[in-house]
C-alpha cells in the first residue's frame, strides 16, 4: 500500500512544467484541475479513470469497475507488482463520431486505473468477466493471507 | 400596450444566463460526487432523421429503468441495485453508486414521442425516436448573384 501516487494524466501530457520543482503538488493539482476540469475533454486526448469497488468474497478478492459502452476486447487487465492495472479504451462508434450533438457528457477515449491488491493474491488465477457495462475481476487469495477473526477475551475490570 | 418597453435582447439574455447559472449551481451534475450517483451522464444527437439519447447506466437491470416522455422532455429514472453477494464488512473500496437515479433530457420539437424505442446494451441505454420531417434541419441553397 506504500508509495501509492495519485495518477495525474496532465503531467504526462504537458511538457512545460513551470511548477515541476519546489511547488506543493496539491497546489499544482489544483491549478491543473482548474485549467482542465475533469470530463471537458471528450475527444480522447485525456484519459479518464473508471470507478471501482473491491471486496472479499468466499476466500477470493473481487474488483468491479464501471465501464459502460466499452467493448470487452478493448479492456486489458494486468498485475504490476502489488497493483492491478485496468487499461483500455472506450471507442466511439460511427454515429457518435458525428458532430450533431445537443448534449455530450459521456467520456470516450483511453482509460486507466490502478488498484492496490491484497497480499497473497494468486495473480495467475485471475478471472474477469464483463456484463452490463461492469467488469468483474475475481482472484483467489492464499489461505494464510485471508482475514482472520481473532477471539479476544475482554475481562471486566473489578 | 399601456407602457412601451424598449426591446433589449441582451438584457433578456443576461437574465436568462443568470437564471441558468444558479440552476446549474443548485443541480447536481454528472461531475459532482452527488451527481455521479443520482444523475447519469447522457449524450444526445440527431442521426438519420431520428433523435438519439444515450445514457450510461452500468450495472443496472433494464427492468429497473423507467422512461417517460412529455412535451419537450424525456425522463429516465430507476435504481441500481447492489449485488447481494457483498457481505457486510467485506468491502475494501467503495466508489460505485447504488440507489435511485433520475435524469431529464430536453427533446427537440417534432420528436414523435409515441414511437420511442429503447434498448440496453453493455451498460448503455439507447433511446431512439423519429423526428417529424417538417422538423428536420433543412439545407437551403441560396444563389448569390454577381452584381
Amino acid at each position: 500500500m506504500d508509495g501509492l501516487t495519485k495518477w495525474r494524466p496532465s503531467r504526462e501530457l504537458i511538457p512545460w512544467k513551470p511548477f515541476a520543482t519546489g511547488w506543493d503538488p496539491d497546489f499544482e493539482e489544483w491549478i491543473e484541475d482548474f485549467l482542465e476540469p475533469a470530463g471537458t475533454e471528450t475527444l480522447g486526448f485525456r484519459r479518464w479513470t473508471p470507478r471501482v469497488e473491491s471486496y472479499h468474497k468466499n476466500g477470493s478478492y473481487v474488483i468491479k469497475a464501471d465501464l459502460p459502452g466499452v467493448n470487452p476486447k478493448d479492456i486489458h487487465v494486468m498485475v504490476e507488482g502489488d497493483h492491478l492495472i485496468l487499461r483500455g479504451e472506450r471507442k466511439m462508434n460511427r454515429e457518435t463520431k458525428r458532430r450533431d450533438f445537443s448534449r455530450r457528457e459521456v467520456f470516450y477515449g483511453a482509460f486507466q486505473r490502478s488498484v492496490p491488491i491484497p497480499r497473497g493474491l494468486k495473480a495467475e488465477a485471475i478471472k474477469a468477466k464483463y456484463h452490463d457495462g461492469v467488469l468483474e475481476i475475481t482472484a483467489p487469495i492464499e489461505k494464510t493471507h485471508l482475514p482472520k477473526e481473532v477471539k479476544v477475551d475482554v475481562e471486566k475490570s473489578a | 400596450m399601456a407602457t412601451l418597453v424598449s426591446w433589449s435582447p441582451m438584457r433578456d439574455r443576461w437574465i436568462w444566463n443568470i437564471d441558468q447559472f444558479f440552476r446549474d449551481l443548485m443541480e447536481p451534475t454528472e461531475f459532482s460526487e452527488e451527481g455521479y450517483c443520482t444523475v447519469p451522464a447522457v449524450e444526445s444527437f440527431r442521426h438519420n432523421g431520428s433523435f438519439v439519447v444515450r445514457v450510461d447506466l452500468p450495472g443496472v437491470s433494464p427492468k429497473d429503468v423507467h422512461l417517460t416522455a412529455d412535451a419537450g422532455s424525456l425522463t429516465i429514472e430507476g435504481e441500481r441495485k447492489r449485488s447481494r453477494e457483498i457481505e457486510e464488512g467485506s468491502l475494501l473500496r467503495e466508489e460505485l453508486c447504488y440507489g435511485p437515479f433520475r435524469r431529464s433530457v430536453e427533446i427537440p420539437n417534432g420528436v414523435k414521442t409515441d414511437q420511442i424505442k429503447a434498448r440496453y446494451h453493455d451498460g448503455v441505454l439507447e433511446i431512439t425516436a423519429p423526428v417529424g420531417e417538417e422538423h428536420l434541419p433543412k439545407r437551403i441553397e441560396v444563389e448569390i448573384q454577381k452584381s
